[in-house]
Formats: C-alpha cells, structure tokens, sequence
C-alpha cells in the first residue's frame, strides 16, 4: 500500500487492488480503444486491468477538472455508488482493458464474509483516496500558484523516487488537476527554471536540481494581504 | 424569506454501530475541555455533536467536518493510519465511543461483523463527497459561491429535532469550512446581505430572503 503516514497529494495510483486479480475471470471485459470516455454508473464498480485512465469532472461552465490518473490494478468509480453529487467520468489515456464488477455483489454481506480481505482491500483503497481528496482541500487551498505546482512535482518526484523522472503526464493535466491554466504551470516552471531549482519540465522528462527549495516552497502559505482593513 | 438551521454534516449514517459496545470505551465531552483523539481511535458519536479540527501540512489546525449523531467520525485516517485530527471540540456535551480499532484488520471479526465493516465504507464516501465537492470549488469557483455552497451544505429548512441543530456556527467557522480567510467570508456575507439575497445571520440559523439566486450563486450560474 502507498505511504499514507499523512494526507498525501498522489497524481497516479498503481496496483492498490491487485489482490482482486484471481477473481476477475468472472466479471465482464471490455476493451476501450484511446480517449474513450467511460461514463459513471451507479451499478458497477469497474477494475482497470490494463492501461491509463483519470477521472475527471466538468463543471457547468466547461472547465475539466481532474481528480486523478489510475494506472493497472486499480478499481474506480467507487463513488458513484455511494450516491456521489457530482458526475464523474472516466477518460483513457491509452487503450484499456477494464472489467465490470456489480455493484451488488460488492456491497452484499455474503461478499463480505467470503473475501473480508478483499473487502479490506476495497476499503483500504476508499480511505486512501479520502485522503487525497482531502490533501487537495487542506494543502492545496491555501497555497498560491506557484506553490501547487512545486506539491505536484513533489508528489511525481515522490511516486517515481528520484529527482530525474518520466512523469508521462503534461503541464496541462497538471494544470486540470489544480485548477490552474496551462499558461500559469508554464509561467511558475519557467520561474522554478530560472531559480535553478528545476531543469527540463515535459512530458517525458522531469530534471529537479533543488529539491530542498521545491519543498520549502510548497509549504509556503497563501496568506492574504496584510495591513487589510473593514 | 426561508430560514435555515445549521445542522452537521453526517448524522444517523451509522445506526448499526450504536449497540455494538466490544473494543470501547465511552467518554463525555464538554465545551471547556476539547478530546485530543490518538491513532487508530475510531471514534462514534452516541449522543450531541462534535467539531473536528484537522491537522495539514500548511496551517496547523483548520475546522473541517461536523458529525453529528449515530455517526462514525475518523473512519479514513483510522484505516490509513493518519489520524489527522488535531482536536475535537462540542459546543454544549456530546457522548462518544472510541473503538480501539486494530479488530479491522482480524478477518473473522468482519465476516461476523460484515453490516458494521459496510458501515464503515459508507462512512468514508462520504467524508470523500464532502472533501470532493469542496476541493472542485476550491480549484475553479471564486470564494462567494464557495461560501454560499458551504451555507447550503451545512444547513436544512424545517429541522423536526432540534436537539439534532448546531448551537454554534461562527463567520469564521463559515471561512474556516469554506477553506477562506475570515475577511473574505466577512465581505462577502456583505455583499449577500446588501444585494437582499439573505437576511440575519445568527449562531443558528441564516435567513435567506431569496433561494432562487442563493441556489444560482451556490452553482456558480450568476454573479453579484
């Protein structure tokens, strides 16, 4: 299981339910073909068996906004069975293998008293994400542009363990993930350039220099302007 | 006019836990003395409600969540192992029960006890709803209709039992859970006030003179 010592900031979650893998013949596969959007459903859980999906909500006004990316192994769609007000769907990023997994047998008792460690499991995996929806609100709220940015690279530099790094995911994505415009990621990784704290920022690879400084700096918080009077 | 009490955020989500007493103890808490709660407390409220304030690693306590009764509170940091709970305050008494909560991981108590481990899953959904919902408003909407989304989340028309009521919400317990500065959360009461969209504002309850536009404003759809 991820390190879960305090809320965490995870951009991708890999094989946080692969202990499901034995009873997987069972269910239903469907191969979605790239960029393909999987809506949420409130009668199935779906396990990702092969691939890259995030899970993203739009708003009314058209802004995506991404929650998370979820490599093989894992399950989504767990909230849309627990009477979640807001309508995620689901995008491939590359072509995915998926199986559907009723809703009814999960949240059944008898499930549960046959495989209580897959139930453990399935839970294990709802508090891990809690605690990343709730690392989004308390960390990232109070923080300024600049310093979001420095938590996601953190939280790429942290998942991979080194400071030079594949990330297979855009200044954009970054962007849809803490609700900030792709010209602003691009204008605080130019600043963090330009400080020497980080070297190349693409798609394919990440150069931190300065990981001391990139830590300092996400911790900043966003106060409001002093001397502010009624 | 509409008037609407503050009431907490989950109450009687978790009535199956009430007459299971095994692993516990029971405290009382009163407003003069907050519970400072430990790792791996699982903590349910028998009677009254509670206040959680949250550690982060920014500020070092915000007011996060109000659990009111027959609900579990600290489902999803007892699991993960992370109590991010800094403290837990009442306004008047509350009665808890702390589970000691390492009978999770033992699996021949959950296949005995499989309605009270569904529970718990249903407990922390929706604490992620909640943390879900405020984050998207944090990232993309501005603080007045994150504000008003707060109000709405917090607060029921016509609450038959008021003993299941809030006694006590500040503006800057609205800040705090809206995740603004107290000023911002100020101004903009304000501005709702002068454009007659809500009325008074007490400890209890809001009055909101037009629903309509507050729903509008709450979504994001206008704009003062």
């Amino acid at each position: 299981m991820y390190p879960t010592s305090f809320a965490h900031l995870f951009l991708r979650l890999t094989n946080v339910n692969n202990k499901w893998d034995f009873l997987l013949p069972n269910f239903k596969q469907i191969v979605y073909k790239k960029n393909s959007i999987i809506k949420g459903t409130e009668q199935f859980l779906f396990f990702l068996e092969k691939g890259i999906i995030h899970t993203s909500f739009t708003s009314i006004s058209g802004t995506e906004w991404i929650f998370i990316f979820q490599q093989q192994g894992c399950i989504f769609n767990e909230l849309a069975i627990f009477d979640n007000p807001m309508k995620f769907q689901y995008t491939t990023n590359t072509e995915c293998t998926i199986r559907q997994i009723p809703v009814k047998t999960v949240q059944s008792l008898d499930f549960i008293e046959k495989y209580p460690d897959l139930y453990i499991n399935f839970i294990e995996m709802l508090a891990l994400k809690e605690s990343i929806s709730y690392s989004y609100f308390s960390d990232l709220a109070y923080s300024s542009a600049k310093s979001k940015v420095c938590q996601a690279i953190l939280a790429l530099a942290n998942e991979h363990g080194k400071a030079v790094f594949n990330p297979g995911i855009t200044q954009s994505e970054i962007g849809a993930m803490l609700g900030l415009h792709q010209t602003s990621v691009a204008r605080v990784v130019q600043d963090l350039r330009k400080e020497h704290i980080l070297g190349a920022f693409t798609k394919n690879h990440v150069e931190i220099f300065n990981l001391d400084l990139l830590k300092q700096i996400s911790e900043e918080v966003n106060a409001p302007q002093e001397n502010f009077y009624f | 006019m509409v008037k609407r009490y503050f009431v907490p955020h989950l109450s009687q989500l978790n009535p199956e836990w009430k007459e299971f007493t095994e692993y516990s103890h029971d405290i009382e808490i009163d407003y003069k003395a907050p519970y400072i709660p430990h790792d791996y407390d699982l903590i349910f409220v028998k009677k009254g409600y509670i206040k959680l304030y949250c550690k982060t690693n920014k500020k070092n306590e915000i007011f996060t969540l109000i659990i009111g009764e027959n609900s579990l509170a600290n489902v999803g940091g007892t699991i993960t192992g992370a109590n991010r709970f800094s403290k837990i305050v009442t306004d008047t008494k509350a009665d808890l029960r702390i589970y000691d909560s390492y009978f999770f991981w033992d699996l021949d108590f959950i296949r005995e006890h499989a309605l009270l481990i569904q529970g718990l899953s249903k407990a922390i959904a929706c604490c992620m709803n909640f943390h879900i919902v405020r984050s998207h408003y944090n990232c993309f909407y501005s603080s007045l209709p994150q504000l008003c989304q707060t109000i709405l989340t917090i607060s029921r028309e016509n609450y038959e039992s008021p003993s299941n009521r809030v006694k006590l919400i500040t503006q800057k317990d609205l800040a705090d859970l809206s995740g603004m500065h107290p000023i911002t959360a100020c101004n903009n009461l304000k501005k709702l006030r002068e454009a007659g969209i809500i009325g008074k504002l007490s400890q209890q309850d809001i009055e909101i003179l037009d629903m309509n536009q507050f729903n509008l404003i709450a979504t994001n759809q206008i704009t003062l």
